[in-house]
């Protein structure tokens, strides 16, 4: 479990980020932070993640304090996850070869993990010579490799066009649904937040507080996306989220 | 279609020479003076007095590569140290208050503190290029993205990984470039330095030639500096393509 507790973020010119925001997020769940733009959900994405100090309050990984990003963790952030300068293979191998892994064991894992994001074909490619969503699953595929218990993720999908995006998210819940890591991803897209998101959380304006936390227990079905459900719920997220 | 490239790239190289040959050939038909002999006179003393021209590059060539490689070494670790923001605070104020100096103006102070031997001229050589080097690899270290930080972290990443998969990956580029500039740099002080209290060495066949109105031994010694510039700029640009591969795709 990972624990919130009254978290605020100052920086040191004086904008508040942040303001007091504690929430428990639950082992095996997805969560989606939605908010208006430049309202902070970032700030609180690397706090949690543990690349910031929180100004006060803190944040607890069953139980200890967290002060470095925790090693049983991933971040993907919006466009730099690749390291331009690494194969597809490399970017992959990236994690395990850092945790110390043998080259035969990262040899496996990784010939496994691009099989599954159907990358093996691409492997000696650098991140240049892929498409935007092609690119976004080698960082899945990073995940998929490390096999981590929380996965938190910064608008992954915000560059890529409507129909890749789609597909992406599909991808995404399908990878959650198999690795069973916490997911906490943040988007200002209603649609992606409904549909990957057990839990919405509702920031508000800067700096941000959890206005409202919605209930989305659907999620899981590739299909969610078609049912009338869904477009209640995309409503219900709208009215909390002031423009 | 690499080899394509290739072989239009060293036709490239080809064509230039021949227009230039050219170029000097007409130079030299039109003034019709001893003092720029035509093409053949110049390639028959070059070639027939290999001996002492190869002599003479080799105590260049050691006195060149010294250098290079004490400014490279000393100016990448510099350079790369200010990823760290506070290292950069420290170094970039050296870096503000000795780059705009004049650097080939210090040269009596290294043969006052060095004296007149080999010492001296490959330091001299080295502090020129050093600053080349380190301003560009020093811009490059001091501006990587944060998030390239953060996603390495999030892997587990300790200071050493950080250095070893993103600063000297990132910086390697403007290591190549600052290290195109310090060549090029770097054959122009050999000869300044070797132009007096030398009697080894290319500068000093220039030197030597001119001063007795040899004018076919004056060019050869240039072509030879021309070749051990040209070379060395290939080689750079040969490893550049190697290390750095993700940018020539």
């Amino acid at each position: 479990m990972l624990q919130a507790i009254n978290i605020s973020k100052t920086y040191s010119d004086n904008t508040k980020a942040v303001d007091g925001i504690s929430f428990n997020f639950i082992k095996g769940n997805s969560y989606s932070i939605i908010g208006p733009s430049g309202c902070g959900k970032s700030t609180f994405l690397l706090m949690a993640a543990g690349f910031l100090k929180p100004t006060s309050g803190r944040f607890l990984i069953d139980g200890n304090q967290i002060n470095k990003p925790y090693d049983k963790s991933v971040t993907i952030l919006q466009n730099f996850g690749l390291l331009p300068w690494y194969t597809v293979y490399d970017n992959v191998a990236l994690g395990l070869k850092i945790k110390g892994f043998k080259k035969n064991e990262i040899k496996l894992k990784v010939n496994d993990a691009l099989s599954m994001m159907g990358l093996l074909e691409f492997k000696d490619y650098y991140p240049s010579q892929l498409s935007g969503g092609m690119r976004q699953k080698v960082a899945f595929g990073r995940v998929f490799a490390l096999k981590p218990n929380i996965v938190f993720l910064d608008e992954p999908l915000s560059s890529l066009d409507a129909l890749n995006r789609e597909k992406m998210q599909d991808f995404l819940l399908n990878l959650w649904k198999m690795e069973k890591f916490m997911m906490i991803i943040i988007t200002h897209s209603i649609e992606e937040a409904v549909f990957l998101g057990k839990e919405i959380l509702v920031f508000s304006n800067r700096p941000a507080k959890l206005v409202k936390v919605i209930k989305n227990e659907s999620v899981g079905d590739i299909n969610y996306r078609k049912t009338s459900e869904f477009f209640e719920k995309c409503k219900s997220v709208r009215e909390f989220i002031e423009l | 279609m690499q080899i394509g490239a290739r072989i239009h790239r060293a036709l490239g190289y080809v064509l230039a020479i021949s227009v230039l040959t050219v170029m000097w050939e007409i130079l030299s038909l039109v003034l019709n003076t001893s003092a720029i002999p035509g093409i053949f006179k110049i390639w028959s003393y070059f070639f027939s007095n290999l001996p002492l021209v190869l002599d003479n590059a080799k105590v260049s060539f050691i006195r060149v590569i010294c250098g290079i490689s004490i400014a490279f070494v000393s100016a990448v670790l510099l350079g790369l140290a200010s990823y760290s923001k506070k290292v950069d605070a420290v170094s970039s104020s050296f870096l503000y208050v000795l780059y705009p100096i004049p650097h080939i103006v210090l040269l009596p102070l290294f043969l006052i503190l060095f004296g007149l031997g080999e010492t001296s001229k490959i330091l001299f050589i080295a502090f020129v290029v050093f600053f080349q080097i380190w301003m560009s690899v020093r811009d490059g270290a001091k501006n990587i993205e944060n998030e390239y930080t953060y996603s390495l972290l999030s892997l587990g990443a300790n200071r050493i990984d950080i250095y070893r998969h993103l600063v000297l990956p990132y910086v390697m580029p403007k290591i190549f470039t600052g290290l195109r500039i310090g060549v090029g740099s770097s054959v122009a002080i050999l000869f300044f330095v070797e132009s007096f209290a030398t009697s080894k060495g290319l500068g000093f066949l220039v030197m030597d030639a001119w001063s007795s109105a040899n004018y076919p031994a004056l060019y050869a010694a240039m072509m030879a500096f021309a070749i051990m510039g040209f070379s060395m700029y290939v080689v750079v640009e040969i490893l550049e393509r190697r290390l750095c591969r993700w940018l020539y795709l």
